[in-house]
């Protein structure tokens, strides 16, 4: 799945667009997601009053909303009907999952309230949400409460991070190991490229609850159930023992604690691996990753430089890194034979 | 005033910005402005504690926050300092005076709030106001009510019509004509460029109380006093008669009972002038047409078609149009045949 970036946009639409009122356009983009609007224009051409009937938008507005998405080249009208654009089409409909739309939409409507409240943000320590009045949104308790969020979440992240699983399998050399841990490994996505890549190969998906049901589905549908288990777990309290490979691909690593965790996990020899959109070291890209950061009301971002010294800190060796796919980074270590004397984990 | 419109960006800027999520950098550049970060940092380099004592960012906040601005190509850092970039010094500070600077900012973050509540309104045809439970007032009810804030509305307006002020000079003939009723014309900056392109032209400049004070100012500022006077009055009310010429420049929505009200105040052989923004038959609809209607309380914003008929329903003939400047389309309207009308200066 690629994005569609501003530079895709023919230089016509971006002469028109101030960057201080470019908000008003991606918020009409996230609201035509939210609503499938070019789900339901797909191979068909309708009219205003058409679409306002099916997406559900009331009065006089849908005119005017038609006309910003066709103002940046989403849309294009004919007489009185609308189509998709060709950039509609490539990005908005083939190479994006329906679960995609639901959720990432979703995401930016929220992220789009906090970013409203950004100068109080900025010169205070308050959340978003404490200065909002609103629910932060943890993503873990919204699994838990609604089964339906959890398979669309569990499913977007698999169609998501199938291209990155294929790198993963091309560049992480397993072949001298027997079995991954996939912490925090949500659909199993990772798991599935490289015990496919490597005959010899066993996985376990470890993840909270709600995540391994969907992602039980989607092994048996992916006919990998002998090869791939899955446990239920925390992994920032608890890390199994029996694997040689502790794989975290968008795991949440904290402070650190976790890889102390893992070391203790790993048999002598094993091998840790952390695949992540991990930031460079002057911390723009992705440039997501920065702009998440500044709704947060904790510092949290790390780049890679950071990550692969915390690597070493917790007794890791032979730490490397190199870039997989896009921002995607694999940084991997591995557990001495034995401590060396005057390296300090703690 | 030219606005940092999104071609003006770096390409690789383009390259990272996802039009979905560009109201990230939409945002943080109106919060830049709002906490004055480009006039901190003018003609020096400061590091992030020093911005975040000048501008009230919390400490833990500033570096990101000024790394966002630096990946946005907006401020240079080199070590740990920061500086302003030839971007933001063209447009953020030579070409920006300071009364834009204070009010423009306040105005992107209004209505990027009001964005917030964008799906609920275009869903349930509610407006944002009475979703949010918030009261704004309009720009109307403001230059009645707060002195000050009238006063840097009328700078801030000034500056930014002084060179679409050039243009209508340039392309509107009043060497026939004697008086100029400049409606709700704010600062006097048109009426400044019209009088002094055409000598024996006098002007009125008709607006409210606080808008008048500083209308003053300007003119005698510009060395115009002689010449150009100005009005206390509300155009809902009642048009003076005594002019040959009566202009509305972009004072929005005007229905046709002003425009009657306009025609009888004229004389015979008299002028009618409108602004309007013109839109050609190959050119895509304007990104903000949405965002002007959204936040606007009345339904529909007009058009040129609109305005054309309105005139002539009040009682004008000869109503012509014409495309003067990108954004600018000139409407003049006679009353009367005994004048022939000259719109153009060749």
């Amino acid at each position: 799945m690629s994005e569609l970036t501003l530079d895709k946009l023919p230089k016509r639409v971006l002469a028109r667009i101030d960057l201080q009122r470019a908000f008003a356009i991606s918020s009409c983009v996230v609201v035509a997601e939210r609503l499938q609007v070019f789900r339901k224009l797909d191979g068909k051409a309708l009219t205003a009053a058409d679409i306002g009937r099916r997406i559900g938008i009331r009065g006089w507005r849908i005119e005017a909303f038609l006309a910003a998405l066709v103002s940046v080249g989403l849309l294009k009208k004919s007489g009185q009907l609308f189509s998709n654009t060709a950039l509609a089409d490539k990005y908005y409909v083939r190479e994006r999952s329906i679960f995609w739309t639901r959720l990432f939409s979703q995401e930016c409507r929220r992220e789009y309230r906090a970013f409203s409240v950004l100068e109080e943000m900025l010169t205070t320590e308050q959340s978003y949400a404490s200065i909002l009045g609103i629910d932060s949104g943890d993503y873990i308790k919204q699994m838990e409460k609604d089964s339906q969020w959890a398979y669309d979440f569990t499913h977007m992240l698999y169609y998501y991070h199938l291209p990155h699983a294929k790198a993963l399998a091309a560049n992480l050399d397993l072949s001298k190991f027997h079995s991954v841990l996939d912490v925090g490994g949500g659909s199993g996505v990772m798991s599935m490229a490289l015990v496919r890549k490597y005959k010899h190969l066993k996985a376990c998906v470890l993840d909270v609850e709600p995540v391994i049901q969907v992602a039980k589905k989607i092994i048996r549908k992916e006919k990998l159930t002998k090869r791939i288990h899955t446990l239920v777990g925390d992994h920032n309290k608890n890390i199994p023992v029996g694997y040689d490979v502790m794989m975290y691909c968008d795991a949440e690593i904290g402070d650190g604690g976790t890889l102390s965790l893992a070391y203790d996990s790993l048999p002598q020899g094993g091998l840790v691996a952390l695949v992540e959109d991990f930031s460079s070291d002057d911390w723009t890209v992705p440039l997501y990753r920065l702009m998440w950061q500044l709704r947060s009301n904790t510092l949290w971002l790390r780049n890679r430089r950071q990550m692969a010294k915390m690597l070493r800190k917790y007794g890791f060796t032979g730490v490397r890194s190199r870039r997989i796919y896009r921002d995607t980074w694999l940084i991997t270590g591995r557990k001495r034979h034995a401590l060396k004397r005057g390296v300090s984990r703690t | 005033m030219t606005e940092l419109t999104l071609d003006k960006l770096p390409e690789r800027v383009l390259a990272k910005l996802d039009l979905e999520t560009v109201f990230v950098a939409s945002r943080c550049v109106i919060a830049a402005e709002r906490l004055l970060v480009f006039r901190k940092l003018k003609g020096r380099e400061l590091s992030a504690a020093a911005v975040a004592r000048r501008t009230g960012i919390h400490r833990q906040h500033c570096e990101p926050f000024l790394d966002f601005l630096v990946f946005l190509g907006l401020l240079i850092k080199r070590g740990s300092l920061y500086r302003n970039s030839a971007l933001a010094v063209k447009y953020f500070i030579r070409e920006r005076s300071i009364t834009w600077t204070r009010l423009w900012p306040d105005y992107c973050a209004d209505d990027f709030e009001a964005l917030t509540v964008i799906e609920d309104a275009i869903k349930s045809g509610r407006n944002w106001r009475q979703i949010l439970g918030k009261e704004r007032k309009t720009d109307y009810e403001l230059v009645q009510a707060d002195r000050q804030w009238a006063r840097h509305f009328t700078y801030a307006l000034y500056d930014v019509n002084k060179s679409d002020a050039e243009i209508l000079a340039k392309h509107l003939d009043l060497s026939g004509y004697r008086a100029l009723l400049d409606v709700g014309g704010g600062s006097g900056v048109m009426s400044i460029a019209l009088a002094r392109s055409n000598p024996q032209l006098r002007a009125c400049v008709l607006d409210f109380k606080f808008v008048c004070e500083a209308a003053r100012e300007i003119i005698r500022n510009e060395r115009m006093s002689r010449r150009i006077k100005t009005l206390v009055g509300n155009m809902d009310q009642a048009i003076p008669s005594g002019f040959d010429v009566v202009m509305f420049w972009e004072i929005g929505y005007i229905d046709t009972r002003v425009m009657k009200m306009a025609y009888e105040s004229l004389p015979d052989g008299g002028m009618l002038v409108r602004n309007c923004t013109p839109v050609s038959k190959s050119e895509a609809p304007s990104p903000y047409r949405f965002l002007r209607e959204y936040l606007s309380v009345m339904p529909r914003g007009q058009t040129k078609s609109s305005i054309m008929s309105s005139l002539r329903e009040a009682g004008f003939d000869s109503v012509k149009y014409r495309k003067i400047g990108r954004h600018i389309g000139l409407i003049t309207a006679g009353k009367g045949k005994a004048r022939q009308q000259r719109t153009g200066r060749n």
